[in-house]
């Protein structure tokens, strides 16, 4: 006793570690109990022992099949307590290579006892480490693994909060979510969800928020499932009940929210627009707990990002917008302290240790939830914009932010550029488009550009006052950079933001356009997969052959090039709207004086044009006839030398035999042109 | 049969019960309508005059020119909302928005002006549809929510709990519009223009928006508030102070062994001795069942000098002896030689007027037979009349009769006899009775020294009557004795060794009674203190009997049988013939058609035809009432002289004397003193005193804490506390102990009853087994057993009877053995309706050996000549049967014998129709026990009526 009690420390720990390696189970053991207990509720032990390296030998003693599984479960207990100490230490054990051995010896237990001390010791062991957010899930499941953690995850509670607990924070991809249900996850999910235990009730809601996350196929299989007699959607909105835990009415609000934007649930389904979106907006209150408010509203702006009836509702329920303002002025808040022991969803594990990054999460948050409001109705749009602090947030949230705040303020600001009035007043007085471009050309996050591209194209809308700055700040040359990224969002971003500002645009304007573009470009755009892109493209290249001295000018220079573009296309195996944006390209090209001979000169494109007259669709009729018209207009010069060589090719025949349609529009267009005919 | 004399149990809810509410009631369950009503549709007089109403003033439409502001109107509910509501809600739908659809809805104040839209005024809130503004007591609104317009449901809700005010529209929530409201808001809608129409709901049709959701949502705020509530706990003290609670609820209402039981588990100890709490629970036991006059002597005898020195209380103690006296309950109307205070005296009426029966703690079946029997009445030719009625004073020996059975049977057959024997004995009986005065009830001591049947509570009338009885009972011995049946039985011993032994010890009889066979009558007397075997009290008064002729034996056998278990029922029966048919003439056709209207009794239970007598009918025992109203009223004179006056005590009286004023006091207005529910005042007076008088607190803490709580509910109400709506006592306090978590001693029965006010219920999930495993097995064996003898030959008699009866005082023990530890009640219990079936059917079974072994005998031969002896259990039962036998016998009753070929096929129908009607019941029983348990009561098996279980 007259020994120092740190020096006994030092003392009896060597004695204990020594014996772990000791052959004798049964000393082995006794070192394990003693460890057990000096490890328990220690964090500082915990880090030392882990340092020592302790951590070999215990999965040495788990791996050795001799060993008595009494010491096996002891010495998962110990791993299990290490497990619970910091993340770090969670992830030494990680590196140290715990997870396949724990893997490997819950296979190894037979599937019937799942009872058995050593099987939910395992689980338990699982469990922690999975919980501390640093594991990597398993690249895919095996599948008879994953059937016999399911069947584990039956009996005991401890073993149900275990197995949902390993597989809300296990399950991350498309792939896992469908082995995951194959496996009959979700009907171990839906009997969890009826369990009175709310320990085993949260993380099974966390399990199957995991497993719907934007799984169509997934979820319309967990909406079908019942227990009890009642449908999982039911047991959650029992779940949701106003005088549950609140974490629990935030964990079910959640679920239904990806089961309906996987698909499963209407928007109108009263269990949604009702009950849901009222848990949300209620959480969102300011008597809730940050993280409560924060996890709230990023579900309510997931919840109302599509469906114009959810945002229209959300808007006036609870003076939901007010409420959001709230987040963005509470920058401070109180007696910040990290929430002990709340059970926040695997996604936004870890998410809330740092107090000082709450107002931020908050800002993010609101600003979400304003983009998701705003996305369609312009009343709602205009209430928003009227609020207190927004704009500025938004313009402070864009410069100076981290990446997930920047993408909120600029998911906001792509909301609100979609009004014309918003455009030219609010957005123009605080010069958005500034630090938009700021972002546009530092950042490297492709969905932060891929929206503030979004967003640019809007800013570029030919009404917009802030076009000009914009052009100025040298947005051609960025933009054509973007169109050769490989994200398919970015290129359609930056082809429609191109066709904007070419549309009515002065010819330097277009010539920059063209310069910076470069005809590989368009032709590499062209023949680009996504239909939109090309439609887009084409769209740009109307937009920029338009009025007769534009035409002119760049047919003089790329004429060969355009031509060899629209054959391209007209030969291509393409859709009636592709080739109709394809004769259109022709019939502005007809217009320009010069560049009519381009078409003239050309006998293949004049005999595609009367291959279109004939061809039963009528819009491709009709652009084929407006480009025939434009050829022949009366007015010009040289007007009577195509007249007469059409009439040769026969065109006059067809357009007195398209005298006879039906259709008023086509009829229109054939009447001009015959007139056009002396 | 016995239970099927169908039962109404006192103790009517008492909460009302939501559900038999309107559902606007039972949206605001607390509410007290009386003093706070529900505002449920729109005053047709506090409206303006522009604004119509229709469809029960539900639907509200603009009638005015609507030109501008100024032709504003606005309607007010009835009634201002009540702070119990704790979330007050309706919805308004707007039926049509008129011309410009500037519509109002919200919360006035009284006397706001009613020329003016909702919200513009002091004192008024409203939210508007043209712009979707909030007006708070302002002409000029706040931005709020979305106009709404027709086809839309605009639901206005008020938090009292947080006095915010929130609106909904089409179920949507829209959010808090108005805070710091004031109090006694009324719903308001305001029109402007002409063509508005809107309809409102205040609550009764479901509402759009999910009320309930939000009310659940205060409610668990609201108890998680009380939960969390901080208390000064160090050390346990707040936990050992709940357990101290506990426990003296436990001792002050005399559970005895839970409170041990309660105790032993959680370290305390109680204050009081064991044997205290038994004698407290024996006196509440009495009280309870309404035998007042053995319960203050039990009081004198027990705590001397308590009532002595509380005179207030003996007061209180005596004014309700003489209504129970009126009620036909005390004992010393009935005083049907029931010495032991465990044997409640039954007191039954079968058309009842409402539940004011008390049941105590069984129906016997001879007591409802002759509690609903019209019994022809006794000779007319005793005249000597009794004061206060019309009855003679045959009738005066006819309840003699009944206070002691052994002689009823000679009473009856003096009757029989005619003789002026009979009459003469009636008439001094009569004399006996009527001119005595009665002094004032004596202690027993004094007691012991007259009576000569042994009572607790006997005075010189009673004791008059009882001299007389045993002349009677001597003389009709002599009379009858040649018709005696051959068969001889004496099984008395072991009989009297079944009897528990009553707390005052019963006298040894009738060491005076004249020249009787004292060992049978004394026989009988400590059967009727049996604390539960009513069938072996006739088995029992029958061993003195003899029987020649089958019929009038049967039905003296009969009227003993009833007397024994009831007399004043069966009094009662006595009256009502005395009263209606006086002019009966023979003696013979009389017996008969008591014995018929017996057996009607006994068969048809409560469809029977008497009504309810004051006193039990008998004429005597109202003169002993009316005799006893005088002491008590010199005694309220003697207290006024010393202790002043006192109006409480004055009221008492009067209240009480009033009953006599009613033919059938029942039914009067003041006849709910009547209630055996009334008894729990008196009890509970007298359990505190007794407890004040041993230094212990009068009422155990526990309840003087649900009443503070109950207390500040109300006032809480009152000062416009939302809370209150939520905190309900009766529902939150609910104590659950999990039984075989505590392993409390088995004295839980299933029928653990609840304490007077009802404060506290106990969760009996893991009890049934242990009742049904110790209690309700073996009774199902002993009726079983008693079947033994429909196998045994009729001849083999000595065999059958001893089986019978040994199965009756078997299960007599039984009875009385699962109630001793039972705290005493006022009503009648589960179990209780399953030991008196089986004993009922145990009874039966004897009963149909009787009539087979009638049946047989008179077929193979004559009866014999008297033999000299008469046999005891034989004949007693024999005469039963053929109190049942008897019915109709001039008419039909040649038939009926012929129509039973033989004893055999008796025996053959009893093997088939007892097990399967039996077995019935069990299953019935069964189910509805268990069905009915969660509820706190539950149906019996036959159909009995409700019991609380």
């Amino acid at each position: 006793m007259e020994v120092l009690p740190t020096c006994m420390d030092v003392e009896h720990s060597r004695v204990y570690i020594d014996q772990l390696y000791s052959n004798d189970s049964q000393k082995c053991f006794q070192a394990v109990s003693e460890l057990k207990f000096a490890v328990i509720g220690s964090v500082r032990e915990k880090g030392s022992i882990i340092e020592q390296g302790v951590v070999v030998r215990l999965l040495q003693i788990l791996r050795a099949p001799e060993l008595d599984i009494l010491l096996k479960t002891e010495v998962a207990t110990v791993l299990n307590s290490l497990a619970k100490g910091l993340p770090e230490h969670a992830a030494a054990l990680v590196q140290a290579g715990l997870l396949p051995v724990l893997w490997e010896q819950l296979e190894s237990c037979p599937s019937g006892g799942s009872g058995s001390a050593y099987t939910q010791m395992l689980l338990c062991c699982l469990r922690s480490i999975y919980r501390q957010g640093c594991a990597p899930p398993p690249p895919a499941w095996d599948q008879k693994l994953l059937s016999s953690l399911i069947q584990h995850g039956y009996h005991p509670p401890s073993n149900q909060e275990c197995v949902a607990n390993i597989l809300a924070h296990a399950c991350k991809t498309n792939e896992q979510q469908q082995q995951l249900v194959d496996a009959g996850g979700a009907d171990l999910v839906a009997c969890l969800l009826c369990s009175p235990v709310s320990r085993v009730q949260l993380p099974a809601l966390h399990c199957l928020t995991a497993m719907c996350f934007n799984n169509e196929r997934v979820s319309s299989i967990i909406a079908t499932k019942s227990y009890g007699g009642k449908a999982v959607p039911d047991l959650l909105v029992g779940l949701m009940a106003r005088d549950r835990p609140r974490d629990m009415q935030l964990a079910a609000a959640t679920a239904l929210t990806f089961l309906h934007r996987a698909g499963a649930l209407s928007a109108d389904d009263p269990r949604i627009i009702y009950k849901t979106l009222q848990c949300l907006v209620r959480m969102c209150r300011r008597d809730r707990e940050v993280w409560e408010r924060v996890e709230a509203a990023n579900t309510l702006a997931y919840l109302t990002e599509v469906s114009t009836d959810l945002q229209r509702t959300a808007a006036m329920t609870d003076h939901l917008i007010h409420t959001m303002n709230d987040y963005l002025k509470d920058t401070t808040p109180p007696n910040a302290s990290v929430p002990q022991g709340i059970s926040v969803s695997p996604v936004s594990c870890r998410q809330y240790d740092n107090p000082s990054t709450w107002p931020e999460l908050m800002v993010g948050a609101a600003l979400k939830v304003y983009a998701s409001l705003g996305a369609n109705d312009e009343d709602i749009r205009q209430r928003v914009i009227k609020t207190d602090v927004l704009m500025n947030t938004i313009v402070t949230s864009l410069s100076a932010a981290s990446p997930p705040v920047q993408l909120a303020a600029v998911r906001c600001l792509h909301s609100l550029s979609r009004s014309v009035h918003t455009l030219r007043t609010t957005l123009q007085d605080h010069v958005v488009w500034r630090p938009l471009m700021t972002v546009l050309k530092t950042s490297n996050n492709e969905e932060l550009v891929t929206v503030s591209s979004s967003t640019l194209c809007n800013l570029l809308l030919e009404f917009s006052p802030s076009k000009e700055q914009i052009l100025d700040q040298g947005a051609v040359e960025f933009l054509c950079g973007l169109t050769r990224r490989p994200h398919p969002g970015l290129r359609l971003n930056a082809v429609w933001a191109l066709m904007n500002m070419a549309f009515q645009a002065e010819h330097r304007v277009k010539v920059s356009i063209l310069h910076h573009l470069g005809t590989d470009q368009i032709f590499r755009l062209l023949s680009d997969t996504d239909v939109h892109i090309l439609m887009k493209t084409l769209g740009l290249l109307r937009n920029l052959l338009s009025t007769k001295g534009h035409i002119d000018q760049i047919m003089q220079c790329h004429g060969k090039e355009i031509m060899q573009a629209i054959i391209l296309i007209l030969e291509g195996e393409h859709s009636a709207e592709v080739k109709e944006q394809a004769l259109c390209i022709l019939a502005n090209i007809a217009d320009g004086d010069i560049a009519k001979s381009a078409i003239m000169s050309n006998e293949d494109v004049l005999k595609k044009l009367m291959n279109y007259m004939v061809i039963p669709n009528v819009k491709l009729q009709i652009a084929a006839t407006f480009c025939i018209s434009n050829l022949i207009w009366n007015v010009e010069e040289g007007a009577a030398e195509r007249q007469n060589k059409l009439r040769e090719m026969g065109v006059y025949k067809l357009l007195q035999n398209l005298m006879t349609t039906t259709d008023t529009g086509l009829f229109d267009k054939v009447k001009t042109a015959l007139q056009q005919f002396h | 049969m016995a239970a099927g004399s169908g039962r109404h149990s006192a103790s009517p809810p008492l909460f009302p019960s939501v559900a038999a509410q309107d559902a606007v009631k039972s949206l605001y369950p607390m509410v007290n309508e009386e003093e706070t009503p529900l505002p449920r549709c729109w005053s047709s007089k506090d409206k303006y005059s522009f604004i119509g109403l229709s469809q029960n003033n539900l639907r509200v439409h603009y009638k005015g020119h609507g030109k501008n502001h100024k032709d504003a109107a606005s309607v007010r509910a009835t009634h201002p909302i009540p702070a119990a509501c704790g979330l007050y809600y309706y919805e308004v739908k707007i039926v049509s928005k008129g011309r410009d659809g500037y519509m109002g809805i919200g919360l006035s104040s009284q006397g706001v002006n009613m020329n003016r839209l909702p919200g513009w005024d002091k004192n008024s809130f409203g939210y508007h549809g043209d712009d979707g503004h909030s007006f708070c007591s302002s002409g000029s609104g706040h931005p709020y929510g979305p106009t709404f317009t027709t086809g839309d449901v605009i639901g206005c809700g008020i938090n009292l709990i947080d006095n915010v005010c929130f609106y909904t529209k089409n179920g949507h929530y829209l959010g808090v519009a108005f805070a710091d409201l004031p109090s006694q808001l009324y719903p308001t809608v305001g029109l402007q223009t002409p063509g508005e129409v809107v309809d409102a709901n205040f609550g009764q049709s479901p509402f759009v928006f999910d009320i309930g959701e939000m009310m659940r949502e205060l409610q668990s705020r609201v108890r998680n508030t009380i939960q969390t509530f901080p208390v000064p706990d160090t050390h346990g003290q707040w936990q050992s102070m709940l357990h101290r609670m506990v426990s003296t609820y436990l001792v002050h209402h005399g559970y005895c062994a839970t409170a041990e039981a309660f105790a032993r588990s959680t370290a305390q100890d109680f204050d009081e001795e064991l044997t205290s709490i038994r004698n407290r629970q024996k006196i509440q036991k009495l009280v309870l069942s309404g035998r007042m006059g053995e319960a203050i002597d039990t009081v004198h005898q027990l705590y001397p000098g308590l009532l002595e020195n509380n005179k207030n209380l003996l007061f209180m103690l005596k004014v309700r002896q003489f209504i129970e006296m009126v009620n036909g309950t005390d004992t010393d109307v009935v005083r049907g030689g029931s010495h032991s205070p465990s044997r409640p005296p039954t007191q039954d009426t079968p058309s009842p007027p409402p539940p004011s029966t008390c049941w105590a703690t069984n129906g016997r079946p001879a007591e409802h037979s002759t509690g609903s029997s019209s019994t022809p009445p006794p000779p007319s030719s005793a005249s000597t009349a009794a004061p206060p009625s019309s009855s003679s004073s045959s009738s005066s020996s006819s309840s003699s009769i009944i206070q002691q059975h052994t002689s009823v049977i000679q009473s009856t057959k003096d009757i029989i006899g005619g003789g002026g024997g009979g009459g003469g004995g009636g008439g001094g009986g009569g004399g006996g009775g009527g001119t005595t005065a009665p002094p004032p009830p004596t202690p027993p001591s004094t007691t012991d020294d007259r009576t000569t049947t042994t009572t607790t509570t006997t005075t010189t009338t009673t004791t008059t009557t009882h001299h007389l009885h045993h002349h009677h009972h001597h003389h009709n011995r002599h009379h009858r004795r040649p018709s005696t049946p051959p068969v001889h039985l004496q099984w008395r011993p072991p009989h009297q060794s079944s009897s528990p032994p009553p707390p005052p010890p019963p006298q040894q009889n009738p060491a005076s009674s004249s020249s009787s066979s004292s060992s049978s009558s004394s026989s009988s007397s400590s059967s009727s203190s049996s604390s539960s075997s009513s069938s072996s009290n006739m088995q029992d008064s029958d061993t003195e009997m003899e029987c020649v002729e089958p019929a009038a034996a049967a039905a003296a056998a009969a009227a003993a049988a009833a007397a024994a278990s009831h007399s004043n029922g069966f009094a009662n029966g006595f009256d009502k013939h005395l009263e209606e048919e006086e002019e009966e003439e023979e003696d013979e056709e009389e017996e008969e058609e008591e014995a018929m209207d017996i057996e009607n009794g006994g068969g048809g239970g409560g469809g029977g035809v008497g009504g309810r007598k004051m006193c039990g009918g008998s004429p005597a025992a109202i003169e002993r009432m009316l005799h006893f109203g005088r002491e008590v009223q010199h005694m309220s004179q003697v207290l006024k002289i010393h202790l002043g006056k006192s109006d409480q005590n004055k009221k008492m009286l009067q209240d009480a004397f009033s009953l006599l004023a009613y033919n059938d006091p029942w039914n009067s207005p003041v006849g709910w003193q009547l209630d055996p529910l009334q008894r729990e005042p008196v009890c509970q007076s007298l359990n505190s005193a007794i407890l004040e008088s041993h230094q212990l607190p009068r009422r155990p803490p526990l309840e003087i804490c649900v009443a503070h709580t109950r207390q500040l509910l109300t006032l809480m109400s009152r000062s416009g506390l939302g809370s209150c709506a939520f905190s309900s006592v009766d529902h939150d306090w609910r104590l659950r102990w999990n039984l075989t978590q505590q392993k409390l001693n088995p004295c839980w029965h299933s029928d653990v009853p609840s304490p007077p006010t009802r404060p506290l219920q106990f969760d009996q999930s893991g009890i049934q087994t242990f009742i049904s495993s110790t209690l309700m097995f073996p009774t199902v064996l002993i009726v079983i057993l008693s079947w033994m003898s429909f196998w045994i030959a009729p001849d083999a008699t000595p065999a059958r009877v001893t089986l019978g009866v040994t199965s009756i005082l078997t299960m007599a023990t039984q009875y009385s053995q699962s109630t001793k530890n039972l705290p005493p009640v006022s009503y009648i219990k589960s179990l209780d309706i399953w030991m008196i079936t089986c004993m009922v059917y145990v009874f039966m079974a004897l009963l149909e050996f009787a009539i087979v072994y009638h049946v047989h005998y008179r077929r193979t031969q004559a009866p014999p000549p008297s033999p000299p002896r008469c046999p005891a259990a034989t004949n007693a039962a024999l005469h039963q049967t053929l109190a049942l036998d008897r019915p109709g016998v001039k008419s039909w009753a040649v038939g009926w014998r012929e129509f039973w070929r033989g004893d055999t096929a008796i025996d053959e129908a009893s093997r088939v129709f007892f097990p399967l009607t039996y077995f019935s019941f069990v299953v019935g029983y069964f189910v509805l026990l268990t069905g009915g348990q969660e509820g706190g009561s539950g149906g019996d098996g036959g159909g009995r009526g409700v019991i609380y279980t």
